[in-house]
């Protein structure tokens, strides 16, 4: 109970497509969601596979909470190996549409081959097609999700599409579901591009049972009050509340990374998006809720008509999407603009086109960056000036990445292949080929060796170690609070929950959950053992496809040059201090790879 | 003394004032107290741009003019 007990196989380049039942046996070790579709991913393709090519898989999973009355009850991911990195790739995320896959019958969905012409695939309770995309391809991600429910009369239709970016190889593209909510990071989007699948539409009218209905409504309940008491910064001013407290302690990376505070940090954080302007316009309208929260951390908010991003533009006099804090971070402070709606515009774009704002921002700096060096001119840039601050450029170049014009088409390989292009690959700030998110890690030295560590590269949300990293700002002591939260939050990604729930409920109120919803006995213990052998298992994907310790590393300005300014003012990130206890404490060889112990111990041998 | 005092994040729902008033000597932590805000709704406590850990907050002690903000914590996001 809570698994629905079925997936769906969908051969694109047979056309097949088959439900077979559930492994429970795999869920019983994986959970589901992030473990079970790395599972499944591992039992299904060889990892040293092209990730664009036909044998690459890609899997959309939901965890066995997903779709029941717990709070923050829409999660899905989508796991596959990534284009960015050449190593796994999860990328998860909320609104309906993992909802809606579980009341279709299904806990996840395998997507094997290539088809030949363009296809969507269709769910409608038992009619289950592969149709056509011929009349979408080349359309917008909220134009295909208008077309896809016009055309079959059905607006309760939940749509996971790409955009334009997906199709055309961008390789950062998201998976766009609901319209601006994304499993954003890690080129998901453009795997499913490279298989000529443009769009997944479910209608499900089942419902989820679980182990105890009584039990579970009483623990979901009390949960919700636990959530309410301590998440309520969160709903007023979403994630974006972080802007002003990272520029205070100087781990805001600004223009590429160069400098750690920035100075128009205030024009673009949640309280300049709460005030109202001399025209009587307010960025932000309202807050908006995924399938299931209590929290609601999500922002709709609209632009001024006037703009000069929107003016000629009545399209975009809408409300949608507004900025959170990793979007204010990648259209603010590391291209140095300060600009409330160019930043918002910015945002509307990578939804609209299907693309993580992430790795988009920091490519663009980097961009910016050999553009002020002179390696780069308006020759190269379709005569615009890509100088740090220009919100013109950035919401120029967004839209050109978005549909792979001009320069977009270099901004669109993201900022590790295109600084290599122009001999400069110290100036890309990755890992793995992965852009890093907004935190400077020569302040925060744990999450330094989280991204470095990271499995999909440079992540901020598959560790926590925001507490320590605060309260110290040495390595000292940084492994084991990143090694035990990597497993965390391995298990939390894996339920069907969201991690924004982490500040409230630890691994006792999650084990709570589980265990009134699901088959078996669901201990804390059990769920930290669960995610350190997820862990493991993406750690063994990336081995089998050829990474090696070499890549568990930061670029060199965060190991050698000094943070200029904040509380960390002259520190580096100590990385060659932190490594080596890391490994110890995983279980891995100096190689950075799991000893037999280790395998054997979490049943991986 | 008078002591300049700036919030982030949300704390800015739990502490209006911009300066406190506190006796020669206060520490950090007589400083968080008289402003009212919860421990556990602070991520850290810098002083004139400088951090002051947890455990260093009782024995950090405060002279007139400094500027200390009080961050809220972290979450990721």
């Amino acid at each position: 109970m809570s698994w629905q007990g079925k997936i769906l196989r969908v051969n694109l380049t047979s056309g097949e497509i088959t439900p077979e039942p559930l492994n429970m046996e795999w869920a019983s070790d994986y959970i589901g969601e992030r473990g079970l579709g790395t599972k499944y991913l591992w039992e299904n393709m060889d990892p040293k596979a092209d990730s664009m090519g036909p044998d690459n898989v890609l899997i959309f999973a939901t965890g066995p909470l997903t779709g029941t009355s717990a709070s923050t009850s829409g999660r899905y991911a989508v796991i596959t190996k990534g284009p960015l990195t050449g190593a796994i790739a999860c990328s998860n995320s909320g609104g309906k549409f993992g909802a809606e896959l579980k009341y279709a019958g299904f806990d996840l969905l395998l997507v094997e081959g290539r088809s030949e012409k363009p296809v969507y695939l269709l769910i409608e309770g038992d009619e289950i097609s592969l149709a056509s995309a011929d009349k979408i391809w080349g359309k917008t991600v909220w134009e295909t999700d208008e077309w896809i429910k016009k055309q079959h009369h059905n607006p309760m239709l939940k749509i996971a599409t790409i955009g334009i970016a997906g199709e055309r190889g961008v390789r950062y593209a998201a998976v766009v579901n609901d319209l601006h909510r994304a499993a954003g990071r890690s080129g998901v989007g453009t795997v499913m591009g490279a298989k000529n699948l443009k769009a997944i539409a479910v209608r499900g009218t089942g419902g989820v049972r679980v182990k105890d209905p009584q039990r579970f409504m009483q623990v979901t309940d009390e949960m919700k009050n636990l959530l309410a008491k301590e998440t309520g910064g969160l709903t007023k001013y979403g994630t974006n509340a972080m802007m002003d407290t990272m520029q205070e302690f100087g781990g805001l990376p600004t223009n590429n990374f160069q400098e750690v505070q920035f100075e128009g940090y205030d024009k673009i954080d949640a309280k300049a998006m709460l005030k109202t302007d001399d025209t009587g316009h307010t960025n932000l309208l309202t807050n908006k809720a995924c399938f299931g929260c209590t929290i609601a951390c999500g922002r709709i908010a609209h632009i001024r008509k006037d703009h000069f991003t929107i003016q000629n533009r009545k399209e975009y006099w809408h409300a949608s999407g507004g900025l959170e804090y990793e979007t204010a971070f990648a259209f603010g402070p590391v291209v140095g603009v300060d600009d409330i709606d160019a930043c918002t515009f910015a945002g509307y774009l990578m939804n609209e086109h299907g693309m993580d704002p992430i790795s988009f921002g920091v490519t663009l700096a980097a961009a910016m960056e050999l553009y002020e060096m002179g390696v780069i001119t308006t020759e190269d840039t379709d005569g615009v000036e890509l100088k740090f601050g220009n919100a013109e450029a950035l919401t120029v170049m967004a839209e050109k990445t978005g549909k792979q014009e001009g320069f977009g088409e270099i901004l669109g390989m993201g900022s590790k292949l295109m600084c290599e292009k122009y001999g400069h690959p110290e100036l890309s700030m990755t890992v793995k080929g992965q852009e890093f998110a907004g935190y400077d890690s020569r302040a925060l030295q744990g999450m330094g060796l989280g991204y470095a560590t990271g499995n999909r590269g440079a992540c901020h949300l598959k560790h926590d170690t925001f507490e320590v990293d605060m309260d110290d700002q040495t390595g000292e002591g940084k492994a084991e609070p990143c090694k035990t939260s990597q497993d965390w939050t391995a298990a939390v990604d894996s339920s069907g929950l969201c991690m924004f729930t982490m500040g409230a409920w630890g691994a006792p109120e999650f084990a709570a959950q589980l265990d009134a919803g699901c088959e078996g006995d669901w201990t804390a213990e059990r769920l930290m053992e669960s995610g350190e052998r997820i862990w493991n298992l993406e750690r063994m994907f990336n081995l089998a496809a050829g990474l090696t310790r070499a890549d568990d590393t930061l670029p060199e300005r965060l190991l050698k040059d000094p943070a200029p300014s904040g509380t960390a003012k002259g520190r580096v990130n100590e990385l060659d201090r932190m490594l080596p206890e890391y490994y110890d404490l995983r279980g891995w060889n100096e190689a950075g790879e799991p000893t037999e112990d280790t395998l054997g111990r979490l049943g991986l041998s | 003394m008078q002591i300049k005092v700036r919030v982030t994040g949300h704390l800015i729902d739990l502490c209006s004032v911009d300066e406190v008033e506190l006796p020669e000597g206060a520490s950090v932590s007589d400083a968080v107290v008289a402003l009212g805000i919860p421990l556990e709704q602070i991520g850290l406590v810098s002083v004139d741009g400088q951090a002051v850990s947890k455990a260093r907050r009782d024995s950090t002690s405060l002279t007139d003019g400094n500027e200390m903000v009080v961050m809220a914590p972290l979450t990721g996001g």
